[in-house]
């Protein structure tokens, strides 16, 4: 039985087609990478599925409700997000912001209570960043960040985790670190992947889409071939042998010389 | 909430340290602020031409409540009760205020050189009670007409502001300021405007008041609107303050935490255009009191609106009575407007906070 699904989910931006038709589900516990080029609608799928981007037609269905249909709230409440973080000028500390995470727990007249900050002291844990909870977060590096964006989603207690390009500014060892947390937190989750090497390593599942509309939707093995990636991206794709068994791929430019191996 | 000594092993770990080691300590801050508070009131009315004690001022203000007589002469119960205590306690209504609405419209606009008097927003409060003296709009509603028509004033500017920093998608921060500038100049012309074409003797001299700023026509029965609204406005702050922190991260990080982000701008632009209309109303426009207090008052508190609201009401309060005393002795007997200090004061802190380019006004998208 699917935890999430999404049903013909089409989106326009000032007349332009962005989504065409959008189908997949997924079922409990699986972690599936959303990948495709730029401008292929990746951002603009989350957003409709974290309720931000309303879609024209279609819905996003969490444990048999339209989240579309809810009190934003309530939506909050079934997903938490991990979206790229533009804080301006003003800063918090990171115990503050992941409090934060709390904000849907919370009536108007709630104040935190300890089990609130037990919540934090434990999600700042899983993310190892117990020891940084009283520094303010603009002092953070972009992996600081990361994570403390993440324990601020799993603070939040809800069912399904989006990211979006969580892993963007951060380094090669922050990258794999930030996604083999989220791997081993075995909730249910959907992340936008430029890195279609990370997608590979960590997701059950590629969506791939191109266009507004999905091109391909399996394991990574079935995804992330040769021809799909030069089809999709414009450019060479070698698979190369790797000793995890994991689908890695070499990507080179067609234009040049060596793209009559590609086809080969 | 339960906070440990930060590390002071590293120079930002330093900096973040002084931010939590004052968070835990809001429980002192308050109090702190709340004795500065009356001593600041009961100072500010000892203060003037006369010279009183604080005794005196203290028995007089007791007698008047409870409602007994003492030794004192009728002319100092007069200069405490009917032309001091007043005209401080409005002082202090409006400070607080004004301070509040800096630090909510903070929120609302993401962007702390926000105040509502550099979004223009005052000038439109000023326009809405100076159409209603001048042009006789609203009379059906007598003495709240004023107030009224500014509230109406200042939400007119207070949405235009936004609607045009807010085209094309994302909230530009230059964008916002220009067109607070440019909503300003608008409607100070309309002002001018009106006051020059009216036939009302009166206007002329009301309207200078508006323009600059002065607690001069405090009275007892032009505090209690303020004062009610203060409250009521205050109060909604105070516990929306959970929102106004996600606000302050950002529209699409609010929603995702369960934010109604829509309806709670629209319900902050209302409060924030009456309590901005409604001490216009009786006081004028004060200047950058909206901006210079929030912006202390995070240095010392942080970010977060559940210590920043109650705080920042305390501190504005405090000073803008200070600014008045400063009005009506440093060239008495001659008084100035209180808006030309704020100005002074306020108008260099404007240039700091923009020269030291923390605060940047390249389009965050």
């Amino acid at each position: 039985m699917s935890h999430i699904q999404v049903d013909g989910l089409s989106a326009e931006i000032d007349g332009t087609p962005i989504l065409d038709g959008i189908d997949f589900n997924i079922p409990r516990g699986q972690f599936v990478g959303l990948v495709g080029p730029n401008g292929s609608g990746k951002s603009t799928l989350l957003r409709a599925i974290y309720r931000v981007f309303k879609p024209w037609a279609g819905r996003v269905v969490i444990d048999d409700e339209d989240v579309w249909r809810l009190a934003a709230k309530e939506a909050a409440l079934k997903t938490a997000v991990v979206a790229q973080e533009r804080m301006g000028e003003f800063d918090f500390s990171v115990a503050e912001l992941v409090l934060m995470g709390r904000t849907p727990h919370k009536g108007l007249f709630d104040s935190d209570n300890a089990e609130d900050h037990a919540i934090v002291d434990r999600c700042l844990e899983r993310v190892h960043m117990t020891e940084m909870r009283e520094r303010s977060f603009l002092s953070l590096s972009g992996g600081e960040k990361q994570r403390v964006l993440l324990a601020r989603a799993l603070a939040q207690q809800a069912r399904f985790l989006v990211l979006d390009e969580p892993t963007n500014h951060l380094d090669i060892r922050h990258q794999l670190d930030l996604l083999r947390q989220v791997r081993g937190l075995g909730v249910t989750a959907l992340a936008a992947l430029h890195d279609l090497n990370l997608a590979a390593r960590y997701c059950d599942r590629i969506v791939m889409i191109s266009q507004g509309s999905i091109v391909a939707d399996g394991t990574p093995d079935e995804v992330l071939t040769n021809e799909r990636i030069a089809r999709v991206y414009g450019v060479g794709a070698r698979r190369i042998p790797d000793p995890d068994g994991v689908p890695q791929i070499a990507f080179y430019p067609l234009d040049e010389a060596l793209t009559s191996e590609v086809v080969a | 909430m339960e906070r440990t000594a930060a590390p002071s092993s590293s120079s930002t770990a330093a900096a973040a340290g002084a931010i939590a080691s004052v968070t835990g300590s809001l429980p002192v801050l308050i109090p702190i602020l709340v004795a500065g508070l009356f001593l600041t009131l009961t100072l500010a009315v000892t203060i003037g031409p006369v010279d009183l004690d604080m005794r005196t001022v203290w028995s007089i203000v007791a007698a008047k409540t409870f409602g007994f007589t003492g030794e004192w002469t009728q002319s100092q119960e007069n200069i405490v009760w009917m032309l001091r205590l007043p005209r401080v306690l409005l002082a202090a209504v409006v400070g607080a205020g004004l301070a509040v609405v800096g630090v909510a419209m903070q929120a609302v606009v993401r962007n702390p050189l926000a105040d509502p008097y550099i979004l223009g927003v005052s000038s439109g409060a000023s326009v809405g009670a100076v159409a209603v003296l001048g042009l006789g709009w609203l009379a059906g509603m007598g003495a709240f007409a004023v107030s009224a028509g500014a509230f109406a004033g200042a939400l007119a500017a207070f949405a235009v502001v936004f609607l045009v920093a807010s085209a094309g998608g994302a909230l530009s921060p230059l964008r916002l300021i220009l067109a607070g500038m440019a909503v300003s100049y608008t409607f100070s012309g309309l002002t001018s405007l009106i006051v020059m074409t009216s036939d009302n003797r009166e206007l002329a001299r009301a309207a200078m008041e508006w323009l600059l700023g002065s607690f001069g026509g405090a009275r007892w029965s032009n505090l209690g609107l303020p004062a009610l609204v203060l409250l009521v406005g205050t109060g909604y702050l105070a516990l929306n303050a959970r929102r106004l922190n996600a606000l302050l991260v950002g529209d699409e990080t609010a929603a995702t935490l369960g934010v109604d982000v829509t309806k709670l701008r629209r319900t902050l632009f209302i409060v924030l255009s009456l309590l901005t209309g409604v001490m216009v109303a009786v006081s004028g426009a004060i200047g950058f009191v909206g901006l210079v207090i929030p912006h202390i008052v995070r240095m010392v508190v942080g970010s977060d609106h559940r210590r920043v609201v109650p705080v920042s009401i305390l501190t504005g309060a405090i000073f803008l009575v200070w600014v008045d005393v400063g009005a009506r002795m440093i060239f008495a007997p001659v008084e100035l407007p209180v808006g030309v200090i704020t100005a002074l004061l306020g108008g260099p802190f404007f240039l700091w906070m923009l020269a030291t380019q923390r605060w940047k006004l390249k389009g965050a998208k």
